[in-house]
């Protein structure tokens, strides 16, 4: 018996299972120890993506366009909202790019652990590996939207239209790292909550949809003239983001670090809350799914 | 040896039934408990023994209770159990896809689960870049998928597709890929379930014996849940009988684990030699549609309960006559595997005239030449009026009552085919009226 006790320390046994008891860390370290997992999910997703189509990646491309037409007829022509003098094109590809990406992080990672029960039920691999790929392989088809946003500005630019890039351009990786940020934190939250009662899939759609609304993608934030609107719309933390890019960008649009660094806070907080109740989530979301 | 694998008390529990409001009352009486009062959680103190075929009063269900013991390093143990009995949850927890709900496991070393093969592959993909994902998924790391992809595709023996997307694959060749790669894993503990029992004969072979190879000659710790006790009693040292969730029995030695099984699988009868009277009723199920006009009241046998599967056998069956106008019987006997329910073989006698007046016989079954591999088998009689072959025009039936063992085949090797056996018309036996 003594033996035993000198034997079987704590840095003996490599794997402890045991119920859930109080806070155990994020597991970011066995995240990063799976990094050629999550580039293998990665590949996998986007690979997939483009198999057996034949314009393949085109469609990336060409997406972006026809919900820019839409919205220059609707917001622009029929209800004339102004764009802060920027031609609509410009202006509505730039929010149309971002938001995109947020929304599909969003809907994607909000359903991981429904959309991976199977695999879950079968194989342990750190669970939070697929969030963090699906984020991250949306980085690809956001790339090639961002293309045709480039195209399409270097075309008003090279027609003369006065744009006016800035230093403010350089936030554009935080920018895109805080979206994500977002997105995987309350994405995290969303499917850790569905596990059980899945009330909350069914309503998200209808949220997501309202949420762009309420964010300054088809009218400038300076539009809202209204203080307290104004105070309010601040709230959503992908506002100031969205303005800022539109500011760095173009030089329209509104731009304070203190409405940014909101921004940033409230992805740290989401991110930690987020992947904190996923963890505690995945080890019995299997029984209740 | 050291331990590799430690559990300590640990318990499962299940609740029954579908997720309503009643399951958010019962969740949130639990948080407040728990959570605000600082009290044990009210929903582990109750909750029943896992029997599948009782209707329980409880919506809650212990599926492992209580499991208590240590694998030692290199050891192989063999997980035995009829469905439901806790095993699959077992391997379940210990491969990290659920949690215990009390109790603690503790293991040193990588552990890698065969529960299925062929997880995570996508059709889409090619079966290189699936053995890469499946490889990854399964907790390799890229070095090791590299310098072992030759191995793998070899073992496969799909090398021909191997650039060819999944999806264009046949069943089988899914199946041995998925599993040529999880072959390849090299973890120090490896949890196996039910996989042998895939792929044709020749790739079976080859899945045994790399099997063997990882458990006999490089000494890693596995465990392995399966049916088959053949492979059962040829891969595994030692071994666990799960029992409702509970271990029922464990020893050093696979054999004796597998004749408690078997035995302990017979039910009540075990080894008894005879059933009389009122203890013929269980046997008699609600279903069967005799007719009673004959009624057997005493089945014995006369031989012993362990045989060489050559042995002779002699069964005696007691009948008494209810209808008088009833003057022809016959007996039918029906040998049944008792691990897999297949039948095996039926005999059925000459038909006997009854003499006048008598209204108490017995008669007298011989069976000879049953050839029946390893394993405990259970008797079924029935007196019709013509062998049953013919029609099923029966007085009356006993249904899964004596059993017998096979334990030796002294005189001639038997072939015992992979699969299970086929039913088969017992030639050679006799029966006599007494």
């Amino acid at each position: 018996m003594n033996q035993n006790k000198a034997t079987y320390n704590d840095t003996y046994w490599t794997t402890v299972i045991s119920p859930n008891m109080g806070f155990r860390g994020l597991g970011l370290r066995e995240l990063w120890q799976k990094k050629y997992l999550i580039w293998l999910f990665i590949k996998r997703d986007i690979t997939v993506k483009f198999k057996q189509t034949i314009f393949g990646m085109g469609w990336y491309f060409i997406s972006p366009l026809f919900s820019m037409v839409m919205y220059m007829v609707v917001f622009g022509r029929i209800a004339g909202i102004p764009t802060d003098d920027i031609p609509q094109p410009v202006f509505y590809l730039s929010g149309i790019c971002l938001w995109e990406y947020f929304s599909t992080c969003l809907t994607n990672v909000s359903s991981t652990f429904q959309n991976n029960a199977v695999l879950y039920g079968k194989v342990y691999f750190p669970r939070l590996v697929t969030p963090v790929s699906i984020v991250v392989s949306n980085l690809f088809h956001f790339s090639l939207q961002l293309a045709t946003f480039i195209f399409v500005y270097i075309f008003f630019v090279l027609k003369g239209v006065n744009l006016q890039p800035n230093w403010y351009l350089l936030l554009f990786p935080v920018i895109i790292m805080a979206l994500a940020g977002i997105a995987l934190g309350l994405g995290l939250i969303i499917t850790s909550l569905t596990t059980k009662y899945k009330d909350l899939t069914n309503v998200l759609p209808t949220i997501i949809s309202l949420w762009m609304y309420a964010t300054p993608i088809v009218y400038p934030l300076s539009y809202v003239t209204n203080p307290t609107l104004h105070k309010i719309m601040i709230l959503n933390p992908i506002t100031s983001l969205i303005e800022t890019f539109k500011y760095g960008a173009y030089g329209a649009g509104s731009f304070t670090w203190a409405d940014f660094g909101y921004s940033i806070g409230c992805m740290f907080v989401l991110l930690i809350i987020g992947m904190w109740m996923f963890n505690r989530k995945q080890k019995y979301f299997i029984d209740t799914i | 040896m050291a331990n590799a694998i430690e559990f300590e008390h640990v318990s499962k529990q299940y609740r029954l039934g579908l997720v309503s409001t009643k399951t958010l009352s019962h969740d949130i009486r639990r948080f407040w408990i728990t959570n605000v009062l600082r009290k044990e959680d009210p929903y582990l103190k109750i909750g029943e023994t896992n029997d599948r075929s009782k209707r329980g009063t409880s919506e809650y269900v212990w599926a492992l209770r209580d499991i208590d013991f240590k694998v030692e390093q290199g050891d192989v143990v063999g997980i035995i159990g009829k469905n439901g009995a806790g095993k699959s949850t077992l391997l379940k927890l210990l491969s990290r896809v659920t949690g215990p709900t009390t109790g603690c496991i503790r293991a040193h070393g990588r552990i890698g689960s065969l529960l299925e093969v062929g997880t995570g592959f996508h059709g889409e993909m090619t079966g290189r870049e699936n053995i890469f994902l499946n490889g990854a998924i399964l907790g390799m790391t890229r070095r090791e998928i590299q310098a072992k992809l030759d191995e793998i595709i070899d073992f496969s023996g799909c090398e021909r597709y191997i650039d060819t997307p999944v999806k264009r694959y046949s069943s089988g060749m899914t199946v041995r890929l998925g599993f040529a790669v999880a072959a390849f894993l090299e973890p120090e503990i490896l949890v196996v379930d039910e996989v042998l029992a895939v792929g044709d004969a020749e790739f079976q072979k080859k899945a045994i014996g790399k099997m063997k190879d990882v458990s006999q000659g490089e000494g890693r710790t596995v465990l392995f849940v399966s049916h088959n006790m053949a492979s059962i009693r040829n891969l595994c040292k030692t071994g666990v009988v799960l029992e409702q969730g509970q271990v029922a029995f464990r020893d050093k030695n696979i054999n004796r684990v597998v004749d408690f099984y078997l035995n302990g699988n017979a039910g009540e009868v075990g080894d008894r030699a005879k059933l009389t009277g009122e203890e013929l009723k269980p046997y008699r199920p609600y279903k069967d549609c005799s007719s009673r006009q004959l009624e057997i009241t005493e089945v014995e046998r006369l031989t012993p309960y362990q045989i060489d599967s050559t042995d002779e056998q002699i069964y005696r069956v007691r009948v008494h006559r209810n209808d008088q106008s009833i003057r022809k019987v016959c007996l039918n006997t029906l040998v049944d595997d008792i691990l897999t329910d297949n039948r095996v073989g039926l005999t059925c006698s000459d038909i006997f005239d009854i003499p006048d007046g008598k209204n108490d016989f017995e008669m007298e079954v011989t069976l000879r030449h049953l050839n029946l591999k390893h394993g405990a088998y259970k008797m079924n009689f029935w007196v019709s009026s013509e062998p049953m072959i013919n029609s099923w025009n029966i007085f009356d039936g006993i249904y899964n009552s004596l059993t017998f063992e096979v334990v030796s085949y002294k005189d001639k090797p038997i072939t015992v085919w992979p699969n299970d056996w086929g039913f088969n018309y017992f030639d050679g036996c006799t029966a006599k009226l007494k």
